[in-house]
């Protein structure tokens, strides 16, 4: 990782000895190919195919997250506070307890109490200050040269949501000063604090705020859905290696390790067995079971005139609920000598591997002498299902020196990329594609402008259809008409296709949250089939549209499927004329090339021409196949 | 006639059942279970209350079990002691299930008391030292840990209070009684005291909707007053808690206080126990925050005003490892050295902490001077 102080590594590691299982032939040393520190693995390493890829096992509870810091009771107290005041001006959607705001918030206060924390040494060892800052922090040159990319259509470069996580955190400070001293990046005494204010008198405090949030988001994995996003010491020491791309747009990701955990525990306490998911169940069977009652109940009412008499049923089925054993009408000692016998095999069972690990335990104290804190350690990693893992699944090569590369996402696009961890994909990123929809908003409003009032209703008409019913209907039939392997689509499960989206030409179907955003051009440069459904919406008459989509719900998927999914060759042929025009007016609205080498202004211009170039390319692919 | 209410600790609902064990009605003791579900399930806890086979009413249940020091079970126990109707039960007296504790746990909020509830804490909490100190009082050699036990229940009851450890997970008895080297949770059973123990008697009750949880070690007559290693013991201990409670106030990170722990007790020979914690204690027996008593923890939280829990720091004179005994809650030292323990509950005011257990003048036990080896 790119912003580790090589200067820490050794405590670092001290710390991971003691909190973690860290394979001991690892190397952590400066990379040729990650631009700082990266992770390395002797060149005369060996994997046996028995052995089991294990490079590093930590326990959650040792993982740095809100929910295991001091901090952790005034984070939820603010949080519900501010959630039963919500007459005040703060931030309600703002929840310090959870996801990145939490973390952020974590790792602040757990710096600031220096050596009191039991993360000091991973803490330190993570550069903060000299870390990127936010790309909606940059200065308002460097945006502009980013105008019309993905970036700043999907709202990244947009500082509000920043500015007000940060006027929380500010306000959460206060709250708490006096049991805690007010780390100094929060320190800002003055009163009634709104984002203007924040940039313009603690421009320096919001950009060190900002580093904060970027070492996060770059460093930060998702572990279960109880401890949720975290910092993983030592997982987020190695660095990215980017998928290859080969014939036909198959991604080839290159990483050499996985990080995996038990995702499945329960949301409220994290353990994988409870009481508070069954005590859920609980209440749902004495729900049923209710249910079940007062069907039983109409029933009776129903058959009044059935003289069968229902108890004897009942009768019958309680006296054989005992699982397996037969009922006894009195208690006997044969019986007593019976279950006495049972137990003491039992027992016998239970104790055997218990006394083993006894054992072993024992042997292990005699060679580290008294250091509990190993045998505490031995034990939590012992339970797989507790830990976080980063498993090797591919061999380092000697081409990189045999350092060990992750992949941060073979799924993520320039804009996230950059967004996340401030690079981009330097060759040609297969993820990405580029949204036309301020084109097509433009050729609407024209269009509105044309129109008469009755006409214009209907179209209006029209698209409140699609943003209603009709979006979600289209994005199903093209999931579910899209496959190769399956043989019936009908059946599709999502989470399946999540899975299998970013490997191969499945990215056809990818889903996007709502339709203006699926209004785009692919990285092959072929258009969604969602812009053409859109667009042949818009042309089609209005009759049709009322009666067959507007007011049909028997057959609305059929009707769908054969009016706004179906292309003849003509209007195939209009509709690419009309993106091409869009693309045109895309192409026109970046910043040109020449302007951004020639920007002096900015350190980023290299990254920024090359993230335009390549969505110009991907314009240019359409134009060029039309 | 009131109705009857089944044998089986975690079932505790009222039965027209003819089921009776058939060892108890030999000994003219009716105990009645709904059916054979709830005899066959509560069975190993059931027995402890019946003779030995032979007769014995004094044996070892578990005469396989390998002892770590010189300490047995004295079984049968007693029968479980009753309580009136009109005292107000906690969740689990029932069945054993503390159901509102399990839905609390780990949920990362620990309670703030409001000024009303923290009244009636303080009264819960000085009615429970006024019992340990009554219950104290007798400890002497010859007096078996079941008559404590009666002691103290009829003590709790006289007062409308519940012995919160009765039934808690299907604990037999009503407070824990922890000799020797038992580090904690030790059923009171036959054994008599002798010249030479150490005993910890552990008290919590619930009394106006709230637990008073504290807990002192004791030494039984004038011999274990004159063992330099356990005088060292029991007093490093009692300094431990002491120390770790002046460092209470608003802003403490409570993982702070194992530091504070470990660090006297190792310069004072001890060592100290990982397995069992601290914990915030009110509505519920046991709830956040969780206070390990070892240096280096992670424990979760910083404490602010009103918020209330116990520090109760378990030390041993050799390992800090422990093992429990076939009953499932006796835990001891894996060595068998000797193991203390001291306990208080604690407010976090304003100012500080204040100890809502704290002794008086007159209570039974306290400090007394370390003894040198050579016997000066």
């Amino acid at each position: 990782m790119s912003f580790t102080k090589s200067t820490k590594v050794e405590s670092l590691i001290n710390w991971l000895d003691q909190n973690t299982y860290w394979r001991d032939d690892l190397i952590i040393k400066n990379s040729k190919f990650g631009g700082g520190l990266g992770v390395f693995i002797n060149q005369d390493y060996s994997f046996n195919e028995d052995d089991d890829k294990l490079l590093l096992r930590i326990p959650k509870t040792n993982l740095l997250n809100p929910k295991n810091s001091f901090i952790y009771n005034l984070l939820i107290e603010f949080d519900s506070s501010s959630m039963s005041n919500s007459n005040s001006n703060s931030n309600s959607d703002v929840i310090l307890s959870e996801g990145m705001y939490g973390l952020v918030l974590t790792l602040i206060y757990e710096e600031s109490i220096q050596e009191n924390s039991p993360w000091f040494d991973y803490i330190n060892s993570i550069n903060i200050e000299d870390t990127i800052i936010p790309i909606c922090l940059w200065d308002d040159n460097e945006k502009e040269l980013l105008k019309n990319t993905e970036v700043d259509l999907l709202s990244m470069l947009n500082y509000n949501e920043l500015i007000n996580f940060y006027i929380e955190c500010i306000k959460f400070a206060k709250l708490n000063e006096k049991l805690i001293n007010i780390p100094s990046v929060l320190d800002i005494s003055q009163k009634n604090l709104n984002p203007q204010k924040i940039l313009n008198l603690y421009h320096d405090k919001l950009i060190l705020f900002g580093k904060y949030i970027q070492s996060v988001v770059s460093r930060a994995f998702q572990v279960d859905n109880y401890y949720q996003l975290s910092l993983v010491p030592g997982a987020d020491l190695f660095n990215h290696l980017q998928p290859k791309i080969e014939e036909g747009n198959k991604l080839i990701p290159q990483e050499n390790i996985h990080f995996t955990c038990d995702g499945s525990v329960c949301d409220e306490c994290g353990e994988q067995e409870c009481d508070h998911e069954e005590s859920a169940d609980e209440d749902l069977e004495e729900f049923e079971e209710l249910e079940e009652l007062e069907e039983l109940e109409d029933e009776e009412l129903e058959d009044e005139s059935d003289s069968t008499p229902e108890i004897e049923d009942e009768e019958i089925e309680s006296k054989e609920i005992i699982d397996g054993e037969p009922e006894i009408k009195e208690i006997t000692m044969e019986y007593i000598n019976q279950i006495e016998l049972e137990d003491l095999s039992d027992n016998e069972t239970d104790l055997d591997p218990e006394e083993v690990s006894t054992l072993s335990m024992d042997e292990e104290d005699q060679h580290r002498n008294n250091e509990n804190i190993n045998i505490d350690l031995a034990n939590d990693l012992s339970d797989s299902s507790k830990c976080c893992d980063v498993i090797l699944v591919r061999p380092p090569l000697e081409k990189y020196d045999y350092e060990i590369f992750n992949s941060y996402g073979n799924e993520l696009n320039n804009a996230y990329l950059l967004q996340k961890y401030g690079f981009i994909n330097t060759n040609e990123n297969f993820n990405n594609s580029c949204l036309l929809s301020v084109q097509f908003f433009k050729q609407i409003s024209l269009l509105k402008e044309k129109l008469n009032t009755m006409k214009r209703g209907e179209l209006q008409e029209k698209l409140d259809w699609l943003e209603d019913v009709g979006y979600e209907l289209i994005y199903e039939i093209i999931l579910s008409t899209h496959h190769h392997d399956e043989q019936d689509g009908d059946e599709q499960d999502e989470d399946e296709q999540d899975e299998d989206n970013h490997q191969d030409c499945c990215s056809e179907s990818e889903y996007y949250e709502n339709w203006p955003l699926s209004i785009r051009i692919k990285f092959n440069g072929e258009v969604t089939l969602q812009t053409y459904a859109i667009l042949k919406l818009i042309e089609l008459k209005y009759t049709i549209f009322k009666y067959k989509l507007l007011n049909n719900i028997k057959k609305l998927k059929k009707y769908i499927k054969q009016i706004l999914l179906t292309h003849n060759e003509t209007d195939l042929k209009s509709m690419n004329n009309t993106v091409l025009k869009w693309c045109k007016d895309k192409l026109n609205s970046y910043t040109p090339i020449e302007l951004i080498k020639n920007s002096k202004n900015s350190k980023n211009s290299k990254l920024i021409k090359n993230l335009v170039e390549q969505e110009q390319n991907i314009i240019n692919r359409f134009i060029d196949q039309h | 006639m009131s109705a009857i209410v089944c044998s089986a600790p975690h079932c505790g609902k009222e039965t027209i059942s003819q089921l009776k064990c058939p060892i108890c009605l030999k000994d003219g003791i009716s105990n009645v279970f709904c059916n054979q579900d709830c005899f066959r399930s509560s069975w190993s806890i059931h027995k402890s209350i019946h003779k030995s086979d032979d007769g014995s009413t004094d044996y070892n249940p578990f005469p396989n079990f390998n002892y770590t020091g010189d300490l047995r079970p004295h079984y049968p126990l007693s029968p479980r002691r009753s309580v009136p109707k009109h005292i107000k039960l906690p969740d689990y007296a029932k069945n054993g299930k503390p159901i509102s504790e399990i839905k609390q746990d780990r949920l990362g909020k620990i309670p703030v008391l409001t000024a009303k509830e923290i009244e009636k804490v303080k009264k819960t909490c000085k009615m429970a030292r006024e019992i340990l100190d009554i219950t104290a009082s007798h400890i002497k050699p010859g007096i078996t840990t079941d008559e404590i036990d009666e002691i103290l229940h009829k003590e709790c009851i006289k007062r409308n209070a519940y012995p919160s450890p009765l039934n808690y997970y299907n604990f037999p008895k009503s407070l824990c009684t922890s000799i020797n080297e038992v580090i904690c949770h030790g059923i009171p059973d036959k054994r008599k005291l002798q010249d030479g123990d150490i005993i910890n008697l552990d008290v919590t009750i619930y009394y106006l909707g709230f637990h008073a949880d504290l807990n002192e070690t004791y030494y039984v007559g004038d011999k274990a007053k004159c063992n330099p290693e356990l005088v060292n013991l029991v007093e490093t201990t009692r300094e431990c808690l002491d120390l770790a409670i002046k460092a209470v106030k608003p802003g403490l990170a409570f993982r702070e206080l194992g530091n504070i722990i470990e660090k006297h007790a190792n310069e004072n020979n001890c060592s100290v126990v990982r397995t069992y914690c601290g914990h915030g204690c009110g509505v519920l027996f046991h709830c956040q925050p969780n206070i390990p008593h070892y240096s280096k923890n992670k424990a979760i939280g910083i404490a602010k005003p009103g918020q209330v829990f116990t520090i109760e720091p378990m030390l041993n004179i050799g390992t800090y490892k422990d093992l429990s005994w076939p009953d499932k809650w006796t835990a001891v030292t894996q060595d068998g050295k000797f193991s203390a323990q001291f306990e208080q509950m604690l407010l976090v005011t304003e100012e500080g902490v204040e100890i809502l257990t704290a002794r008086n003048e007159n209570s039974p036990g306290g400090p007394i001077p370390r003894i040198s080896e050579n016997g000066n």
